[in-house]
């Protein structure tokens, strides 16, 4: 951060800073600012409400690297926002070449052996539109600091601390793009510890982007298509029961519940933070009970017995283990099952 | 509490505390003072660009373990293995006498390893067996006179091929989801594009 009371002296950093610090804590302006356009604001909703936007309206292609404690990856992007829809292929650069291609609602994965992955589209997805835009998070869980003006990748950026208020969410630090607001870097962190870190290594803003870049590298025909079911609508199996979590962390809300019969879904978010909730089958390749966890993505699979009927809750997301298991472990049967 | 107590505390955290205002600071800990002190640690920490390495440090256990002379000769196990400032910091008490920012550096790595360390479960495999000891019941907790019961979630972060793609299938289904629209804007196909092997 560049600090602005700083007069040069190490001890005034202390001396001086704390009540900028103090005030960016409370998040009251500074009140140095004297002019305020798009791109000088020090409001840290602004900024994040312009990362959202751009995060859709931007068209570019850059290199990022996505990191999870010691392992990282190198990934190609290509984005594009046209008569708007908005386009992405993300190509593997490490190992094996695999891609996953986005088009408006639909994500698909290229495997390297030219398998293609494709999630069963699902209402749930439809829903989730409306319900998130302008869902930001609220003071209440998360404090906004302005950390100041950086610099990143040869571009001009600004830094943002998103600090996480209790123990159910991680604290970010975001580097946005001072021209567009693009997201050009993000640290997560859950209790001190960096656990995911993504961060743009060349980025080239332009709007010369063709059919042909969003388009699957892969070389060859595709030989099988996969598709994940979105949910278990068998309706011989007993799935056909609607559930209720009785704990939610607190500013997390429902983004889309299914109630439909065979529509086990949910997705609860905070304006940053998300967690999708599935109740299934337990299938014999379920997950191992407990947490399953990749940088800051966690998987906490939980069993529910209804009545005669097994059932597996996975909660999934970027939320601490001990979140993630507290909510598994809430799911319930709406109504109890009448069966002996 | 009282500017003046503010800007003792924060010469102390600048190392150049006079001893009035360390006398200052430690007749004055309470809960206020610190909470104060932690935050103005985990600001400037995020300030400096570092990773915040002192966060909810119990200020009286640092002051405790400073005040008793013992925290040079202390032998604490880090839990987490990740504080290299340990013989430093342990070098710097003995050699100043008010270095308190020092000795709370080793302080406070003893603190967050004691205090932080039960209540969460780092994801790094050198706290592995801490968490493989976890049965997915519970675990006793002493704090002071109080036994309570934490339920602590088993973790699992070395899969096998079957597990890795069933986590990588959730992760795609739970990635179309929130991809649209959410402030994380493609952090979501990050995730997805970023794992070994895509997809599932």
């Amino acid at each position: 951060m560049q600090l602005r009371f700083s007069n040069g002296s190490k001890r005034s950093f202390v001396r001086f800073g704390v009540p900028s610090v103090l005030a960016l804590l409370l998040s009251i302006p500074l009140g140095l600012v004297g002019h305020v356009s798009a791109s000088e604001t020090e409001d840290p909703m602004v900024w994040l409400e312009s990362m959202q936007k751009a995060a859709v309206e931007t068209n570019y292609r850059g290199t990022f690297v996505f990191s999870r404690g010691e392992m990282s990856s190198t990934v190609q992007v290509v984005h594009r926002y046209q008569d708007g829809v908005e386009e992405e292929r993300l190509t593997q650069l490490d190992g094996a070449m695999g891609e996953v291609i986005r088009r408006d609602r639909e994500v698909m994965c290229v495997l390297p052996n030219n398998k293609v992955v494709k999630v069963e589209q699902d209402s749930i997805t439809n829903s989730v539109v409306q319900a998130f835009s302008a869902f930001m998070p609220t003071h209440e869980f998360y404090q906004l600091h302005y950390l100041g003006p950086a610099r990143l990748i040869g571009r001009e950026a600004v830094k943002l601390f998103v600090e996480a208020q209790d123990k159910n969410r991680y604290s970010y630090q975001l580097w946005l793009d001072r021209q567009t607001g693009l997201l050009l870097k993000s640290s997560l962190q859950g209790d001190g510890a960096e656990l995911e870190r993504f961060h743009y290594a060349e980025i080239t803003f332009t709007d010369a982007i063709t059919d042909e870049d969003l388009n699957p590298m892969s070389k060859g025909e595709v030989i099988a298509h996969e598709v994940v079911l979105s949910s278990n609508k068998d309706q011989a199996w007993p799935g056909g029961i609607a559930w209720k979590l009785d704990w939610v962390p607190p500013g997390f809300e429902p983004m889309a519940v299914h109630k439909d019969p065979g529509e086990n879904v949910m997705l609860y978010s905070d304006g940053l933070a998300t967690f999708s909730v599935f109740v299934e089958q337990v299938e014999t390749d379920s997950m191992p009970v407990g947490a399953s966890i990749v940088g800051a993505t966690v998987a906490y699979f939980h069993k529910v017995t209804d009545g005669s009927h097994h059932y597996g809750v996975t909660v999934m997301g970027e939320v601490p283990a001990m979140t993630a298991m507290m909510v598994a472990e809430s799911v319930k049967p709406l109504m109890t099952s009448t069966e002996p | 509490m009282d500017e003046r107590l503010k800007e003792s505390i924060s010469a102390l955290m600048d190392d150049e505390a006079n001893e009035l205002e360390l006398q200052r600071v430690l007749s004055n800990v309470d809960d206020e003072l610190a909470t104060v002190w932690n935050r103005y640690h985990q600001v400037r920490q995020v300030v400096r660009d570092c990773e915040p390495d002192v966060m909810n440090i119990d200020i009286r256990a640092s002051l405790a373990l400073e005040l008793d002379g013992s925290a040079a000769d202390t032998k604490v196990p880090f839990a987490s293995g990740n504080e290299p400032s340990g013989d430093k910091a342990a070098t710097g008490i003995t050699a100043r006498r008010f270095s308190l920012v020092k000795s709370f550096g080793i302080a406070a790595s003893v603190a967050v390893a004691v205090l932080v360390g039960v209540q969460y479960q780092s994801v790094e495999p050198a706290s592995g067996p801490l968490i493989a000891d976890t049965q997915p019941g519970a675990s006793l907790l002493e704090t002071g006179n109080q036994t309570s019961v934490i339920k602590m979630p088993k973790i699992h972060v070395e899969f096998d091929e079957r597990h890795a793609r069933r986590f990588n299938e959730y992760l795609l289904r739970h990635a179309e989801h929130s991809a649209f629209g959410s402030s994380q804007g493609i952090m979501p196909l990050a995730r997805v594009a970023s794992v070994n092997s895509v997809g599932i």
